[in-house]
């Protein structure tokens, strides 16, 4: 398992995931002024909504990180070693949040598990596509900032919401809990198409 | 027991096929799987490493079928695929890969760590087994590949083109342990040198487009490829 | 490669509309609060396009990075020097962003329609120059990490240097990112070339060093003493030109004055206004007599929108839109300190300024409800009031009240209504 945490990159996803934390605690609550359609003025977005996106992507280059076809016929379930590490950051995101008063810091946890749901949609079709699945919540948090109304609570601009009202949760764990489930569904049904070999 | 293929289809994109319906017994002995780019010799190694799923139809050794339930990691632990393209993991040396892969194949990490040194010293690998993969040669790196299969004692052993690539001493060298190989089970090498393959393999297969040519005997190979030319 | 399948096969391809729509969504914000001139003009365009283009082109760089050194090039003995090879990879790339940016600027032209001018070349190359920079360090971030991990980060970080020092205290940080916080300048202003050149300085380290990083061979020893020293240059270098700016980078405009005479007053607007030269000699001409009168002050030989001494020549303002209310206002409070003295706590002076201000407007022959609806009743009363005293008592009232504002021992008088 120590071998399979180093080829997955577990040290550095426990650094970004540091990191983040720091960052948050430090400097979340600074507004970065945005430009949004929805507000008259510029929309101040707080960093420790926007810095869970590093940790994530850090996260989810170790989750796909590995030996490819030596994991694609290993003995060992590595599909749920892989489930495993993105569901125990994200919990222990959580927990931190809980733990921890800082201002947004259960926003930043509830984006860090967005982030990584989204991220981990995008990588379900295998091949170089999946390479750029990190694009996917970066490009939903920029549309959100433009689009959002930050402290309207609604349940689709969640990256931008400060506040951690349950509304925006949902959607944020509906696409890590698919994200995580789909790969384990693609292996039950019959005919999944794996990626191209010679 | 042979490695059998029934009626297996397979795809990489929805509407495309590779196979539409495959029928192959693959003997125990040493096996070449020879056809030209694109064939399909290599999805057929994935499908018999069950790293593929076929659409349809079944592939079983031993009367296993991989994807029957609570079939899988019994299948795999009797299987050792060594793909086209083998990765250095970043950081890891030649022992802690070929460890790290015994480990997948569901050895205790102690005992996956002890036999690796043992696989690695079979395809001669065992002086540099502690150099950091990234920085082994071409050859040497597939040697490591090599070892990656031995390492859980497989009774099918699955090479894709473990030869491309190699100079002249390199593929020699190979071939040697290839033949090692080959004397304790089964051993199914994709390859597109077809020079020497009377010394070196007991059975050839043949694909072409969809079709398996021939299947059998080297010696027959050459009475096969007669009439289809007189074809 | 065919020209077709090579622009398709970049990452380009994909970021073009991200960024022309990203474009579209910054500059429809503020393209009716353009200025009348064509600075103001490319000023938000460049603004734009590099809030736009610089995040998603690094970002695209950072992928296109990868791909190269995934596709070997490190390891190849290529017959193109690494710069060609570089080349090829990035002209998709900045292409897409040269498109948003002529998209942007003909956005502007639509609004900016029978204004005189042309948009400032130097802007718009300081611009592509930010995005070329970051592009490069997209490029650059991209041969050492995977795109998983250095998409996002040259996608939010980029954008994160380029939005954040707007909301920073310290004001000269933001004239160094080429942002440009999308405005400048109003038509009496002109943007301070300095933040051009500390933006284009930060700009060229940037890319010097990201294209160090880049072309580096492998197994060469790191150019660090480059890659780390360039920044550090360029900082040093852009620090003293930015330091003591303010939140915005404008300066008083000096030139581009259009002049006629009127009366044996010579009345000059912005070239941009050359059009109403005369109707505001009309206006502010008789305008300028009637306060000179009502003051006790010279009058004027020069009416102007440019820079004005207050002695010979008084300063009024044309804009688009201004009613002849308008232009009068701006010219009776023209007379008036721009700044108040530094008198620390306790000074009263301010208490002056509206009451002032409606006096001299309603002097100016400016009508009580536009008066009153700019300085407030309280203002507009004092000031009727005072204009009901002897026209001497008005101008002792005027002087002494001027003094307040400009003096910090002389209090207001009579500026309050009993």
């Amino acid at each position: 398992m120590r071998t399979w945490l180093r080829v997955h990159r577990a040290a550095q996803v426990c650094g970004a995931l540091a990191l983040t934390a720091g960052l948050v605690a430090a400097v979340g609550d600074v507004l970065v002024p945005v430009p949004g359609l929805a507000v008259e003025d510029l929309a101040g977005v707080p960093v420790a909504l926007v810095a869970p996106l590093a940790a994530s992507s850090v996260l989810v280059r170790g989750a796909l990180a590995g030996a490819g076809g030596l994991e694609a016929a290993a003995v060992r379930p590595v599909l749920a070693y892989r489930t495993g590490m993105v569901a125990v950051v994200c919990a222990l995101s959580l927990v931190m949040a809980l733990v921890v008063t800082v201002p947004y810091a259960a926003a930043a946890a509830r984006n860090l598990v967005g982030f990584t749901g989204l991220a981990a949609l995008a990588a379900l079709p295998r091949g170089r596509r999946r390479d750029a699945a990190t694009a996917a919540p970066a490009a939903y948090l920029v549309a959100a900032m433009l689009l959002g109304r930050p402290g309207a609570g609604s349940w689709w601009d969640w990256p931008v919401e400060p506040s951690p009202h349950p509304a925006t949760w949902v959607v944020p764990a509906a696409c890590l809990g698919f994200g995580l489930a789909a790969p384990v569904l693609a292996r039950l049904r019959p005919g999944r198409r794996p990626r191209r070999r010679g | 027991m042979p490695i059998s293929f029934e009626g297996c289809a397979f795809g990489y994109r929805r509407g495309t096929r590779v196979f539409t319906r495959l029928d192959l017994d693959v003997p125990a002995g040493r096996t070449a799987l020879i056809g030209p780019n694109g064939c399909g010799k290599s999805t057929l190694l994935g499908l018999a490493a069950s790293a593929l799923r076929p659409r349809a139809g079944r592939v079983s050794y031993q009367g296993l079928d991989p994807f029957r339930r609570g079939n899988l990691a019994r299948y795999r632990a009797l299987v050792g695929w060594m793909p086209q393209r083998v990765r250095p993991l970043p950081g890891l040396t030649a022992r802690e890969q070929v460890g790290y892969a015994g480990w997948l194949m569901g050895m205790s990490h102690g005992l996956a760590w002890r036999r690796s040194l043992e696989a690695l010293e079979a395809v001669e690998l065992g002086p540099v087994a502690d150099t950091r993969c990234a920085e082994l040669s071409g050859g040497q790196l597939r040697r490591v590949g090599l070892a990656q299969t031995l390492v859980h004692d497989a009774e099918v052993v699955l090479l894709d083109e473990p030869t491309a690539g190699l100079d002249p001493e390199q593929r020699e060298r190979f071939r040697g342990i290839v033949a090692r190989i080959g004397e304790r089970g089964h051993l199914i090498v994709s390859t597109h040198e077809t020079a020497d393959l009377a010394e070196t393999y007991d059975s050839v297969v043949v694909l072409d487009g969809d079709r398996v040519r021939y299947a059998g005997p080297v010696a027959g190979l050459g009475a096969a490829s007669e009439s289809t030319r007189k074809v | 490669m065919p020209l077709r399948r090579w622009a398709r096969s970049s990452a380009a391809a994909l970021a073009l509309p991200v960024l022309l729509a990203y474009l579209f969504f910054v500059m429809s914000r503020s393209v009716d609060a353009l200025e009348d001139n064509w600075l103001s003009a490319t000023v938000l365009v460049s603004s734009a396009a590099v809030l736009a283009a610089g995040p998603v082109c690094a970002a695209a760089g950072a992928w296109e990075g990868a791909r190269l050194a995934r596709g070997g090039v490190d390891d190849a003995a290529a017959v193109r020097s690494r710069a060609a090879i570089l080349a090829w990879s990035l002209l998709p790339v900045l292409g897409a962003a040269l498109v948003a940016l002529l998209g942007g600027l003909a956005l502007a032209g639509v609004a900016m329609a029978g204004v005189a001018g042309l948009p400032d070349p130097l802007v718009l190359a300081v611009a592509l120059l930010v995005i070329t920079a970051w592009t490069l360090a997209g490029f650059a971030a991209g041969r050492h990490l995977h795109p998983l991990v250095g998409v996002p980060l040259l996608l939010v970080g980029t954008w994160l240097w380029l939005a954040c020092p707007a909301a920073l205290e310290t004001f000269w940080v933001r004239h160094l990112t080429g942002n440009n916080l999308g405005f400048c300048c109003e038509t009496h202003t002109v943007y301070d070339r300095r933040a051009l050149y500390a933006q284009a300085v930060v700009a060229v380290s940037l890319a010097g060093a990201a294209y160090l990083a880049w072309s580096r061979r492998r197994g060469a020893r790191p150019a660090w003493a480059g890659i780390a020293g360039l920044p550090l240059v360029a900082v040093a270098v852009a620090f003293p030109l930015v330091r003591d700016m303010g939140p915005e980078a404008q300066v008083p405009r000096t030139s581009g004055l259009a002049c006629g005479r009127s009366d044996g007053v010579e009345v000059c607007v912005w070239r941009e206004r050359e059009k109403r030269l005369g109707t505001a000699a009309l206006i502010a001409v008789p305008a300028a007599r009637r306060l000179a009168a009502g003051t006790g002050l010279p009058a004027p030989r020069r009416v102007t929108e440019g820079p004005a001494t207050g002695g010979a020549s008084w300063r009024f303002a044309m804009p688009p839109g201004a009613k002849p209310d308008d232009v009068l206002f701006g010219l009776a409070t023209g007379l008036l300190p721009a700044e108040p003295p530094v008198c620390g706590p306790g000074w009263s002076g301010a208490d002056a300024h509206g009451p002032l201000s409606a006096w001299l407007a309603l002097k100016a022959g400016a009508g009580q409800d536009a008066v009153e609806r700019r300085t407030g009743p309280r203002s507009t009363g004092a000031a009727r009031r005072a204009l009901g005293l002897p026209a001497a008592e008005q101008v002792r009232w005027f002087r002494h009240n001027l003094d307040a504002l400009r003096r910090c021992d002389v209090s207001p008088s009579e500026v309050t209504l009993p």
